[in-house]
């Protein structure tokens, strides 16, 4: 083969040289015979004319030579030019064949671009593989996933660590600019150690990152460009470096920009500068309580992370000897400090739905390679003929399986092709997804690797195929007559066997797949219907972030608050309106310790509550909390007023097991001699992060927003409206009627919040419900080609028995019966499926266990019924031959 | 095909093969010296078409039963020069043990008196 091939390449180069030497050679004989003719005594004219006319045209002759010498080339050439002309003459098949390739691996294409750049390369620097992301854990208060850690714990992991090569610290912070227009825009601004760059590997395109000394409170006053900064906003001018930049009334200068596509933290498109994280004193000294930063790690060639945990651990338990209020709490609340993968970590949260997705598409690939195989298999019987009578004029069984091999090979790769735009296509379709706010989501395109598995898939399948049509063919030769009789009962065993098996598998993948589907869907089902705890529908949310250069004071953020919300309240439409510092399921939470007075601290329980949460007066009436008992915050509650805190009905029975939590007093901090708070409501229990608690809840608890010190606050705003962004616009004009220089974002219905915490697992949902119908679909269509050419084939012998006095009934039994045998074999192999699929969606099933008798149900009376319908097509055809018609065929 | 003249006897197919492979075994030669010795030793009775023959030897080569290469002809000219292989001699071996047989067979049933 091998052979053969290279002549064929070496006969492509060397075409013109071999015709050449024909010419040459065909010539010389010429001389020859006119020689001869002339030997003979012709007069020389008469010699060439004779000569001539042996030889018969010296072109002719040429290009008969050629056909022979390019026999490997003309073959092939040969085969694919009958291989179009018999697709285009059965373009029913060819489409049916074409398409359900194009879609199906279209559909995996897209999955493969995603999980390939997202799971497997979401980072895209040297080595990433080495970088570990820490997180200070208390999975006894609930705080199982966090990825945070105080200051203080760099500055102890700098000075005693030995397996890192590079740390840095990061965090987030808002801040304002005022725009070419004079608009007051938000800067997302990264806080981070200078370390930070060189962690990453990553150099700046212009200028420099930071020096070491500029993470010094005071010489802190400096900036590097994200790209998209530097090109929206200062016009990708190149002298950009040693400009400068007011942000939050501060002027900073620029000394770099980033390249683009640069983030390591945060997706890409969110971070619009870094400024360098300068540590106060009183920050460096914070230890393990504190946790508001994030830190990234490179590991040296050659550490391991678990020589990294222990050396963190070993530190940690010898730092809590000297602190012991702070080893207390990290005992009772099972502290540790996780050490993960930086890339495990950044797709943690995507990955089961990726993977449920990737191995959605891979089934439906499988389905329709298995339905392609069957059609082509049932194609090569119809062309029993043709092939028989080519057996006959000579070619080989390897040629033939060439032929066929050739045919689906060309049908593939077309179908590869077309594939790619397919994907393409979902690629934007899976925008649903968000993954724009995946790792490296904002670059996920058709890259040489998507490609190049498209089109090795198609080729896979196309040869699969057609060696499968091959030996399909194998049975002919062997029967090799022309007449087209009842050989089918010998050579046709193992065709239809085959077949049947193919069935079988379709049926059973499309049985888990829409097991799957049918879990998912009745476990988002329950989703939707979780109690928040709070009303979202005609509810407006708007965010802002105060800069602490003009509101130092507390006085002056509390006289923000209070006015925004006098004017929010003013507005026509608006019923209620009040603020808080954590919109639910849009943001993050404190972890922060508080206690119950004259609370006896027990051993190993913990007192860290992770969730604070500030509230003004009218925001929980606002949202539609439940109050329990005691009242909501009012205009009482002002900043001199007695301190008091609203706690939910979790907290409350966690703290006074038993007792009424009203009236009952909680302190801040580890110290009990602090202020300490009166309860004085109780709310029923609200989804803050999700609606699917990842973990149990310990209990939230809410202070009034005049006496706890924040920043960053979110307006809600109840109106008489049902579509509440009608009023966007004037809240925002209402908040900036107040400061003017305030930009605000997230102006959002509360209904949005609530379907982005649910788009993954909607999208996971509707994907697979997509795949199962299609899955379901390819395998019904399967089934029925199976019957129908059962039918066909077995005409003579139901024509027998319809003669010998067989019922049409009996007829159209013996069809079903074969139909319903398959289905059956495939549904008990689906079931069995069952098991891997327990494990599969374990993490993504809530409040639905994988033996739901309702999915269950729904499933194998669903899968059963659509196979009988299209039994009973063939079946009833078979009811209906005419015995006198079929046997005088 | 052209049609061949009634006087001659036409080639059956396959035949030609043997015949080329019979009259290289004797030594290397040219395409046209080829068809005149196939003509000649026949007695005149089998005459080989051009038409037939370039293809045939292109076939042989790749086949690997014969080589060629370009030499001067006895009267100076550039002729591609056709050798049998080693390939080629095994084959013209059992080819032509197999014609025998398939004659004797003919002239059996033919000839039934003999």
């Amino acid at each position: 083969m091998f052979e053969r091939s290279m002549a064929y390449l070496r006969g492509l180069v060397r075409r013109r040289r071999i015709r050449r030497e024909i010419e040459d050679e065909l010539r010389f004989h010429l001389d020859q015979q006119i020689d001869t003719n002339i030997g003979r005594g012709m007069s020389p004219a008469e010699a060439a004319r004779q000569a001539r006319i042996e030889l018969g045209g010296l072109d002719q002759n040429r290009e008969a030579v050629e056909d022979v010498r390019a026999i490997w080339l003309d073959s092939v050439w040969r085969d694919l030019q009958l291989a179009c002309r018999l697709l285009r003459k059965q373009p029913v098949f060819s489409a049916t064949v074409g398409a359900t390739v194009a879609v199906c691996l279209g559909a995996h294409t897209a999955a493969f671009a995603v999980v390939d750049q997202v799971l497997l390369r979401p980072l895209r620097i040297a080595e990433p593989d080495r970088i570990v992301v820490l997180g200070n854990r208390f999975p006894k208060a609930g705080v199982t996933a966090s990825l945070n850690v105080s200051a203080g714990d760099y500055i102890e992991y700098l000075r005693q660590t030995d397996v890192f090569e590079e740390q840095a610290l990061f965090r987030w912070v808002g801040r304002t600019t005022i725009d070419q227009n004079g608009r007051a825009t938000s800067i997302a601004t990264l806080n981070v150690t200078p370390s930070f760059f060189r962690l990453a590997r990553v150099t700046p395109i212009l200028g420099r990152t930071f020096s070491d000394d500029e993470a010094e409170p005071g010489r802190d006053a400096e900036a590097v460009l994200s790209f998209a900064t530097w090109q929206s906003r200062f016009g990708s001018d190149p002298s950009v470096v040693g400009r400068s930049l007011r942000m939050d009334d501060l002027p900073y200068t620029i000394v770099g920009v980033m390249p683009s596509g640069f983030a390591l933290a945060g997706d890409a498109s969110a971070v619009d500068l870094w400024t360098p994280a300068a540590l106060t004193s009183e920050q460096r000294a914070r230890r393990i309580g504190y946790n508001s930063w994030g830190y990234l790690a490179r590991l040296k060639p050659g550490a391991s992370i678990e020589k990294a945990r222990a050396e963190i651990e070993a530190i940690n338990r010898n730092a809590l000897k000297s602190l012991p209020q702070l080893r207390h709490l990290a005992e009772d609340s099972g502290f540790y400090t996780a050490v993960e993968p930086f890339q495990d970590a950044l797709v943690k949260d995507v990955r089961p739905a990726l993977r449920l997705i990737w191995g959605g598409t891979l089934f439906v690939l499988l389905i329709g390679s298995l339905n392609v195989a069957n059609l082509t298999l049932a194609r090569v019987r119809g062309r029993t003929k043709e092939l028989a009578t080519r057996l006959a004029l000579g070619a080989g069984p390897a040629r033939i399986a060439r032929q066929l091999v050739t045919e689906s090979l060309l049908l593939t790769t077309a179908s590869g092709l077309a594939a790619l735009t397919v994907g393409w296509g979902g690629l934007h379709a899976l925008d649903m997804l968000n993954l724009q706010q995946l790792p490296g989501g904002d670059a996920i395109h058709m890259d040489g690797r998507t490609v190049g598995v498209t089109l090795l898939a198609s080729t896979i399948i196309g040869l699969g195929v057609g060696l499968l049509a091959a030996l399909g063919s194998l049975s002919i030769a062997r029967a090799s007559g022309l007449s087209d009789h009842e050989r089918s009962t010998t050579g046709g065993v193992a065709a239809g066997a085959v077949r049947r098996a193919l069935v079988v598998a379709q049926v059973t993948f499309a049985c888990v797949l829409l097991l799957g589907a049918g879990l998912l869907s009745a476990s988002f089902k329950r989703v939707l219907a979780v109690d928040p705890g709070f009303q979202s529908d005609r509810v407006l949310t708007a965010h802002v972030n105060l800069p602490a250069s003009r509101y130092s004071k507390d006085s002056l953020v509390q006289r923000f608050v209070d006015d925004v919300l006098t004017r929010l309240r003013g507005l026509p439409s608006v019923r209620s309106a009040g603020a808080t510092d954590s919109i639910p399921l849009g943001f993050a939470h404190n972890s922060v310790v508080i206690l119950p007075e004259g609370r006896q601290q027990r051993a190993g329980e913990s007192s860290v509550s992770p969730a604070q949460v500030l509230v003004s007066p009218g925001y929980m009436e606002t949202m539609g909390v439940r109050l329990v008992g005691g009242r909501f915050f009012d205009e009482r509650d002002v900043d001199t007023a007695p301190p008091v805190v609203i706690v939910d009905q979790t907290l409350g029975a966690r703290f006074w097991p038993g007792a009424n939590p009203l009236g009952q007093r909680l302190h801040l901090g580890v110290d009990p001699t602090g202020r300490a708070f009166t309860v004085v409501g109780v709310v029923a229990p609200m989804k803050l992060e999700a609606l699917v608690d990842a973990h149990e809840s310990v209990g939230a608890y809410f202070f009034p927003t005049a006496q706890q010190r924040g920043r960053s606050f979110t307006f809600a705003v109840r109106t008489a409206v049902t579509e509440p962004t009608t009023l966007s616009r004037s809240v925002i004009d209402a908040i900036q009627s107040v400061d003017h220089e305030l930009p605000v974002s997230n102006v959002y219905p509360m209904e949005y919040w609530t379907a982005k915490s649910l788009a993954t697992r909607r999208a996971t949902m509707v994907l697979a419900l997509i795949f199962g119908a299609v899955a379901a679909f390819l395998a019904v269509i399967g089934l029925y080609g199976v019957l129908a050419y059962l039918t066909a084939s077995r005409r003579k012998e139901i024509a027998i028995r319809l003669a010998l006095g067989a019922t049409a009934r009996a007829a159209f039994g013996l069809v079903m019966r074969e139909g319903l045998v398959v289905t059956a074999m495939g549904l008990g192999l689906g079931a069995v499926g069952l098991v891997p699929l327990r494990g599969v969606l374990a993490n993504q099933l809530v409040g639905v266990s994988v033996s739901n008798p309702f999915v269950l149900g729904a499933v194998f009376a669903l899968l059963p019924s659509v196979a009988a319908a299209a039994c009973a097509i063939p079946a009833w055809r078979a009811s209906h031959i005419d015995p006198r018609e079929a046997l005088s065929e | 095909m052209a049609r061949r003249e009634p006087s001659r006897v036409d080639l059956l197919q396959g035949t030609l093969d043997l015949l080329i492979l019979r009259t290289l075994s004797a030594g290397p030669c040219h395409g046209h010296a080829i068809g005149k010795h196939i003509q000649r030793t026949s007695e005149e009775l089998l005459q080989v078409e051009t038409g037939s023959l370039y293809p045939a030897l292109h076939r042989l080569e790749a086949k690997g039963w014969i080589s060629a290469s370009w030499a001067l002809s006895d009267k100076g000219k550039r002729a591609r020069y056709y050798r049998l292989t080693a390939l080629g001699r095994r084959q013209l071996a059992s080819e032509r043990s197999k014609w025998q047989a398939f004659a004797r067979a003919m002239g059996l049933i033919l000839n039934p008196a003999e």
